[in-house]
């Protein structure tokens, strides 16, 4: 009875203790129930039942694939700057409660994204939630989130979500409670509050331009990949391939999946290279897959002969541009990126206003996302969205 | 005569046979509604139920054939594998009823076959299950090149918004299959030769028993109710999703277990896993409302998932004490 | 003969490698408790099961009255009247008594569904005409006690209208007033015209129920007698197939000093209580006792499994305290137990593993194992032992259980072992195999081992050993030397009567 009854205790300590510490992390001022109604704008908008299930008051009734994404003129933007110099003038009117909800916590890029919410939440005074599916990506998990975080009465929701179409569900609960939802990455099926973060085929497309600069738009290059089925890994894919079709003096020779993964970049290198050995380019669709044909072009002697454009600038991707074994990568800035979410979410609680469009790319292609050896000192030292 | 004192004892002992779970579960509503102004609200009561109704489902499946002394892997691949058939049925041009229809049947149909293998092949149900799990996962991905699949439907939309009496129409649903599947295990030959597969296999093959067709019966059954949960997750994700039950199985098998079924000699029944499950649901939902960040989540999950078994193994065994010493 | 009821002519039954039945003749007639008895792997569970059908015959003929009948399955044999109660339980633990005594023929309702009402109305009817209305049929049988769920058994056999009920080792598990009243309960059913076939080896009771007994010995059939007109030792004679006296075989001997000794040891449990006994070099003790007298509960306490409760255990003048397996083995102490399985082997290790298991640590105290020398040391063993198997790397559920047990056997041997407790070690062996174990302990007091062996076989215990102690209920109530007492005596005080009065 005695082993019981302590186990019983100390698991009510644990809990107790636990979720004390979440709560007070995370506590706010009672007063800050809801924004007031009346600032709400877009509250107009009514759930509707089944005839128009897709409901979306903010741009309309458009699928998130149409979305215009030409880059809005830096002065336009709430903030200023990229990485982690990015700041901002906006300030909450109140103390909003913000979700950022990701996919996992293993990814650094993710992660950074928290961080990136966190730091506006600092610098505007609102409250940030951070959640990610106690399953790595878990669709089901991540939209049991959402609804859990409407259930919590929050103000916004800054979302990574896993599938475009089967988050939707979820995004349209949270609009039905008058809640944003502003997507990084992958956007929703349907245009929300806001898109962010990095265009893809747009990255796709600056990369492959620099690189074809670079080896004199003519030669044979191999490119690396993602995953099949990931959409980010696809839109830039298309990015790079639209870009090539202007170099007719350059030839693909090879073109296979990597997985976003080192192991697998060095592999698929190292056998490539069986077959082909005078490749003047490889572009790799993401830094860790890039990083791995550099260790298959070393271990052939070939470091430092082929160019290699890359995406995310990441810690080890930054390292690699700085001792010149890559030449070109590609600022992902999700720190950047969710910063700007939220100062876009925070205007439209604090007055109603909208974002210019639904699509805002960032960094925007002004702000120069390209790192190469001419700025590696500078983006190392102020901007790197991984420090 | 010591039997009519026992069958007293009995009674008391049902009372206090009340699995730790469902304290332990009182418990964590007490925390969490002090954590939080916005929990002990009607909406987030709805809340819970209907996010727990998936794995609900999932967890009866699992708990009859945890009860025949077994372990369904293949379970959480089925709830994948009847979401991305329903919807690729549907895109390919069948009336999205006959899709769901032939979707259910597909799922008992392979559950009949974990059946077959396990009792025909005499291959241990972890063993052959897995191989079914691995088979389902591949079809899934072959049928949606591994990402999502996507069709507009306001069924979906339909489903998950409808309410009867305030509650939501997928618990109803629910209902529905736990007095179904509370049917089949206390009130049908089937469900007393459940207990005897779990029991005493010996005693099903002196009775001249087959041990094939009930086998068949049990798997095709969880197949059944897998099968629900697989059409309630697309109505809830409105798309066909190639993982999205990978892990279930083992949830569930935690859930049945918190539920009190044990893994030996057939014991236990589905009442307790509707605790099991609402333990689980109960703890994510709360761990979110009161904005535990997720990086201390699932540590937190498991470790209340452990001591809550653990918890109850100890009771049991003290319970087990003093039968002995009465004896 | 018109009253026959069952008969069998010319049974055969082989198993890979045996001949479990060979052209046995049988007959059965209603009213009658034909008693079928045998040593071990004599075959009379075998006969038993074919004429349950749940072994079907090579050869020979089953008539029920005068048809010739074939079973399939144990279904057949029920539809034809024919139950039996079995020794391993068919209950369904979490079942309650109605659903397991209507276990797959449940009465059902008008919409197709269980009725639990019906069910248990009838179950307590079939109960009642047992005498046993105290059992609550709602209860499951899980929380029964073992006579009360043999009482299921029988009102699930009765459920059957049986006229030939079959009885497999019914008491092995009961204590004596259940014994007691489950034979009231047989002779009842008897009186209602039900022939019954009573599996058994325990000579104790077939003078209390028995009407005519049929000895097996080997799968052949050695004799069908009325049990009036033989006694205990030409049955024994008969079952053993010689002499007894060749059987147990005993070397002159002496007692060389005391390695063992207890005092007023008791257990926890309260099954063993203030247990005083010796035990000297070169000696072979055996205690005797029915089931659940406290036999194996003692051997369990001193061989460290179970907790010491009371008293004290002295092993070779060395008091024992706080007493575990690891501790005893170290004093030099081993065990055969009678389930080989669960206590004495890896059942999928080889032989030659299983032989080392224990002394592994004593050959190769180094880091590194000579396999060379370990193949030397089971070699030899298995010699010495006459172990039959084709060679060490077997895997030891291949062999048979006189095997296992010698195995056993080799694995305390090698850890220079020399006090053995024997618990039932020739339970579930066959004759020949018997034999050599019982010459291999007689081998090894000459040796200077000394052995402590706990049997349920009366005439083992009174063949092997130099002194017995009578167990009943946990106590010591009885001892004498080799040949002061008959085996009646020592049944009486088995029993718990004490002198002659139990000889009936």
């Amino acid at each position: 009875m005695k082993k019981v009854f302590l186990m019983a205790i100390s698991l009510i300590l644990v809990v107790a203790v636990l979720v004390g510490c979440g709560q007070s992390a995370t506590n706010k001022p009672s007063e800050s129930t809801a924004p007031s109604t009346s600032s709400e704008p877009a509250k107009s908008e009514e759930p509707k039942p089944s005839e128009k299930p897709l409901a979306n008051s903010y741009w309309g009734d458009a699928p998130a694939s149409e979305a215009d994404s030409a880059p809005v003129p830096i002065d336009n933007l709430p903030t200023e700057g990229i990485g982690i110099q990015i700041s901002t003038n906006v300030k909450a009117n109140e103390k909003y409660k913000i979700a950022i909800i990701v996919k996992n916590t293993t990814n650094p890029f993710l992660l950074k994204s928290i961080a990136g919410t966190e730091k506006a939440a600092k610098d505007m005074g609102f409250e940030c939630i951070s959640l990610a599916p106690a399953r790595q990506d878990s669709l089901e998990d991540q939209v049991k989130i959402i609804e859990d975080a409407i259930q919590q009465g929050v103000d916004g929701i800054i979302l990574h979500p896993i599938d475009s179409n089967g988050i939707m569900p979820a995004i349209r609960k949270a609009e039905e409670a008058n809640i944003p939802v502003a997507c990084i990455g992958t956007p929703a099926a349907k245009q929300t509050f806001l898109r962010t973060g990095v265009d893809y085929k747009a990255t796709g497309l600056l990369i492959t331009h620099h690189v074809a600069e670079q080896i004199g738009k003519k030669g044979k290059i191999i490119i690396l990949e993602g995953p099949p089925a990931a959409q980010n890994a696809q839109e830039r894919l298309a990015g790079i391939k639209e870009a090539l079709q202007s170099y007719p003096e350059i030839e693909v020779v090879a073109s296979q999946t990597t997985n976003f993964k080192r192991t697998e970049g060095m592999q698929v290198t190292e056998n490539l290279l069986q077959k082909y050995k005078d490749i003047d380019a490889i572009i790799a669709c993401n830094d860790e897959s890039a990083l791995g044909a550099i260790q298959a072009l070393k271990a052939a002697g070939l470091a430092g002969k082929v160019v290699i454009g890359s995406f995310d600038g990441n810690e080890d991707g930054s390292s690699a541009i700085k001792n010149g074994d890559m030449h070109v990568t590609y600022n992902t800035d999700p720190f950047g990126s969710t910063y700007l979410a939220a100062a876009y979410i925070v205007q439209y609680l604090n007055e109603g206003t909208m974002p210019p469009k639904y699509f805002v790319p960032f960094p925007s292609e002004l702000q120069n996302p390209l790192i190469t050896g001419a700025n590696i000192d500078q983006y190392m030292s102020d901007i790197a969205w991984w420090r | 005569m010591q039997a009519n004192t026992r069958a007293k004892s009995f009674i008391t002992d049902f009372v206090r046979k009340i699995p730790p779970v469902l304290w332990i579960t009182l418990l964590l509503i007490t925390i969490f509604s002090m954590a939080s102004d916005q929990y002990l609200k009607f909406s987030n009561f709805t809340n819970i139920l209907v996010q727990s109704v998936p794995l609900m489902l999932v967890a009866f499946a699992q708990t009859l054939i945890v009860l025949t002394q077994g372990t369904d892997l293949s379970l959480g691949a089925q709830v994948s594998f009847v979401t991305v058939l329903w919807i690729y049925l549907t895109k390919a041009g069948l009336p999205i009823y006959i899709a769901a229809i032939i979707s259910v049947v597909a799922s008992m149909f392979v559950g009949s076959i974990n059946g077959l293998i396990v009792s025909k092949g005499k291959i241990p149900p972890f063993i052959a299950t897995l191989g079914m799990q691995n088979i389902l996962n591949s079809i899934s991905m072959l049928l949606t090149a591994g990402a999502s699949i996507y069709i507009y439907h306001p069924l979906f939309y339909d489903v998950t918004k409808a309410k009867i009496i305030g509650i939501p129409l997928v618990v109803w649903i629910t209902a529905f299959m736990f007095m179904v599947t509370w049917v089949v295990l206390y009130k049908t030959k089937l469900g007393a030769q459940i207990f005897g597969l779990g029991g005493n296999q010996e005693a099903l093959t002196l009775a001249g028993i087959n041990l094939v067709k009930p086998s068949i019966k049990i798997y095709a059954f969880a197949g059944l109710l897998t099968s629900v949960s697989g059409l309630i997750t697309t109505c809830r994700l409105e798309s066909g999703q190639p993982v999205v039950g990978a892990g279930w199985e083992f949830e569930a098998v935690a859930a049945t277990l918190l539920g009190g079924t044990s893994l030996r000699e057939g014991k236990g029944g589905i009442g307790g896993t509707i605790f099991g499950v609402l333990l689980i649901t109960i703890l994510k939902n709360g761990l979110n409302i009161s904005g535990v960040p997720s990086l201390y989540q699932n540590a937190i999950i498991g470790l209340i998932i452990l001591m809550s078994i653990v918890i109850d193994a100890l009771a049991r065994r003290m319970k087990s004490y003093e039968e002995g010493a009465k004896l | 003969m018109d009253n026959v009821i069952l008969t069998t002519r010319a049974i055969t039954k082989e198993f890979p490698g045996v001949k479990a039945l060979d052209s046995v003749d049988f007959d059965l007639r209603s009213g009658e408790v034909h008693i079928l008895v045998g040593e071990n792997g004599a075959g009379k569970s075998t006969l038993s099961k074919v004429i349950l059908g749940a072994y079907i015959p090579e050869g020979g003929e089953i008539y029920l009255g005068d048809e010739k009948v074939s079973f399939k399955s144990t279904r057949d044999a029920l539809q034809r009247g024919i139950a039996a109660v079995y020794q391993e339980f068919t209950l369904i633990p979490y079942l309650n008594v109605a659903q397991n005594i209507f276990f797959n023929r449940e009465p059902r309702n008008k919409y197709g569904l269980i009725d639990h009402k019906k069910m248990e109305r009838d179950a307590k009817k079939l109960l009642e005409s047992l005498n046993c209305d105290y059992i609550n049929v709602k209860l499951p049988t899980k929380f029964l006690s073992v006579a009360e769920q043999q009482m299921v058994e029988i009102a699930k056999a009765l459920s059957f209208n049986p006229r030939i009920m079959v009885f497999d080792e019914p008491t092995a598990t009961l204590s004596e007033r259940e014994v007691e009243s489950l034979f009231r309960r047989i002779k009842k059913l008897k009186e209602s015209g039900i022939g019954i076939i009573y599996v058994s080896h325990r000579m104790q009771e077939f003078k209390h129920i028995g009407d005519r007994i049929t000895v097996l010995r080997d799968g052949k059939k050695i004799a069908t007698v009325n049990i009036d007109e033989v006694n205990d030792m030409e049955l024994v004679n008969m079952m053993v197939g010689r002499d007894i006296s060749q059987v147990y075989h005993r070397s002159e001997n002496h007692f060389t000093g005391e390695v063992l000794r207890t005092e007023k040891l008791s257990d926890k449990k309260g099954r063993v209580k203030e247990v005083d006994i010796t035990l000297n070099k070169g000696e072979i003790v055996g205690i005797a006792g029915l089931v659940g007298a406290g036999r194996t509960e003692l051997a369990r306490l001193i061989f460290g499994i179970d907790p010491i409760g009371g008293g004290k255990l002295f092993i070779k003048g060395k008091e024992i305290k706080d007493n575990s397996p690891v501790k005893i083995v170290k004093e030099g102490v081993g065990m055969v137990c009678e389930d080989r399985k669960r206590m004495g082997l890896a059942l999928n290790h080889s032989v030659m593993w299983n032989t080392v298991a224990v002394s592994l640590k004593s050959f190769f105290p180094k880091l590194l194992i000579s396999h060379k020398k370990i193949v030397e040391i089971v070699t030899d063993y298995v010699k010495q032992l006459r172990v039959a198997t084709p060679d060490i790397y077997r895997a030891c559920k291949n062999l048979s259980g006189g095997n296992q047990q010698k195995v056993v056997l080799a694995k305390w041997l090698s850890a220079n072992t020399d006090i053995m407790i024997f618990d039932e070690p020739t339970r579930g062996i066959d004759v020949g195999a018997k034999m050599e174990i019982y010459a291999m302990m007689d081998k090894l007091a000459t040796e200077g081992k000394s052995i402590l062996m706990i049997s349920s076989e009366l005439p083992e215990v009174i063949g092997m050993s130099d002194r017995i102690y009578i167990m009943n209920n946990g106590r010591i109530v009885g001892e004498c030397k080799r040949g002061e007492l008959s085996a009646d005596q020592i049944g009486a005080l088995m029993l718990g009567v004490g002198g002659d009065s139990c000889a009936s």
